[in-house]
């Protein structure tokens, strides 16, 4: 299969790129180009010019800092998923890069461009969420930081403006006894997921979860933030029954479309599960 | 190689890529993929195309010392790049320890899947020389083969482990 026509322009930075999509709106990012290719095959989308931000310097950076992590548009997933003291901090990270695509997809795939793409299943959204991340975007008026949560906003739709570019994803680094993870339920390896749950929890020293909050994917028309969940969580210590109780509120808060990857009501079924066992993943820890 | 640089969807691009140790020079259009520009341009047909969708891995290569999907990576990205594909890793004549290791746990059966497959597996010991089982498997997962089942691909990257380590001792 061979994309449609196109133009091609190699950006040196990323104002660069501003500039071009501010005057050309059917112009296109191209990142790690590994959504953006099959979508080109298929004949999904035909931009006028692809916008090759991948000679940028400086964009692939994961810096860890007191406060934050940043990470810079053009990081791997793979940097992600070999990254020692990101698990130190928050074993969800490499838990969600890990479970992308396979090992070659990771290799160029970024995790903004991830985010860009906002398929309903992918990832990242469901981790980011429940880390209380931002995007860092960059447009004609300079720049501004949007929760992932706001940020995207339906299917394939982001709150990207025009002529916009994420130019870093902003994970803050929560003090305190801190317990995060992913899980995913996939049908086959690389497959999207039928469902996603990251878990982000704050302890007391005696147990009480001081803080919670879950990001769900693949379980609605975008992911997202599951609040009520949170609430059977909060100011409780974790028992079965209260661990039961919140991935029952995760179901009723979900809202799955029956596809492929299984029937509405299955899913449903399986964010119950997919919260419980991540909820319980991140206790081990 | 400017870092600037732009081309119409009409007009052809001069890209200089070094593949198996050999830079070459060619004009292609902006929307080739890599895959085509290695089989088609190059000649060198070990490059397959078999799902061309980005899963079947058929079409993997290693790009500035990273695998990738060729098929999933356009011509023109590669220009200034070192390539390598399963034709450059055979040096005088003489295969490939990974190679041999293929052939002699007899991990192929129509070979359409293989160079690809060889290919993932020299990033992954390249990055890993002492992967377990489950990293074997975990490596290789984004290379599908229809014949063999995988049992013999596990096996022949077991033993390339085991031949790499020996020619490292001497």
């Amino acid at each position: 299969m061979y994309p449609p026509k196109f133009g091609y322009i190699r950006v040196a930075s990323l104002d660069e790129a501003v500039k071009v999509l501010e005057t050309d709106e059917n112009a296109k990012i191209l990142a790690g180009g590994q959504s953006l290719m099959p979508m080109l095959k298929f004949r999904l989308i035909r931009p006028s010019y692809l916008v090759d931000i991948n000679r940028v310097s400086n964009l692939s950076y994961i810096s860890i800092e007191s406060d934050k992590i940043r990470i810079g548009a053009l990081a791997r997933h793979h940097q992600v998923e070999v990254n020692r003291d990101l698990w130190k901090i928050y074993p969800a990270l490499l838990e969600t890069a890990v479970q992308i695509g396979d090992p070659q997809i990771r290799n160029l795939g970024t995790m903004a461009g991830s985010l860009a793409h906002a398929d309903p299943a992918a990832d990242w959204p469901a981790t980011l969420i429940a880390l209380r991340a931002s995007v860092k975007i960059l447009g004609p008026s300079g720049t501004r930081e949007v929760p992932v949560e706001d940020f995207i906003t339906g299917p394939f739709t982001t709150a990207l403006g025009k002529g916009e570019v994420i130019s870093e994803i902003v994970i803050p680094r929560l003090s305190g006894n801190i317990k995060s993870s992913y899980v995913k339920l996939e049908r086959k390896a690389g497959d999207f997921a039928v469902v996603g749950v990251a878990v982000t929890l704050r302890l007391s020293s005696e147990g009480y979860v001081e803080d919670a909050s879950i990001g769900i994917t693949a379980a609605g028309p975008r992911p997202f933030r599951a609040r009520e969940t949170e609430k059977a969580l909060i100011g409780r210590k974790l028992t079965d029954d209260v661990i039961e109780e919140a991935a029952e509120r995760a179901m009723k808060e979900s809202s799955p479309i029956s596809d492929i990857r299984g029937s509405a009501e299955y899913k449903r079924a399986m964010v119950k599960v997919i919260t419980r066992r991540a909820i319980k993943n991140a206790l081990s820890r | 190689m400017a870092t600037t640089l732009k081309v119409g969807p009409e007009e052809r691009v001069r890209i200089r890529v070094k593949v198996n140790g050999v830079w070459y020079e060619r004009d292609v259009e902006p929307r080739k993929l890599l895959v085509h520009f290695l089989r088609e341009d190059l000649g060198l047909t070990s490059v397959h195309v078999g799902c061309d969708t980005g899963h079947c891995g058929a079409c993997t290569v290693i790009m500035n010392g990273i695998s990738v999907k060729s098929c999933q990576v356009l011509a023109v990205q590669a220009d200034g790049a070192e390539i390598l594909t399963l034709e450059g890793l055979t040096k005088d004549g003489k295969l490939h320890p990974i190679q041999e290791a293929f052939w002699e746990k007899h991990a192929l059966q129509c070979g359409y899947c293989t160079p690809g497959f060889v290919m993932e597996t020299y990033w992954l010991l390249s990055e890993n020389p002492n992967p377990t089982e489950e990293e074997i498997r975990r490596g290789l997962s984004g290379n599908l083969c229809r014949c063999t089942g995988y049992q013999n691909i596990i096996e022949a990257v077991k033993l390339a482990i085991q031949k790499l380590k020996e020619l490292k001792a001497v």
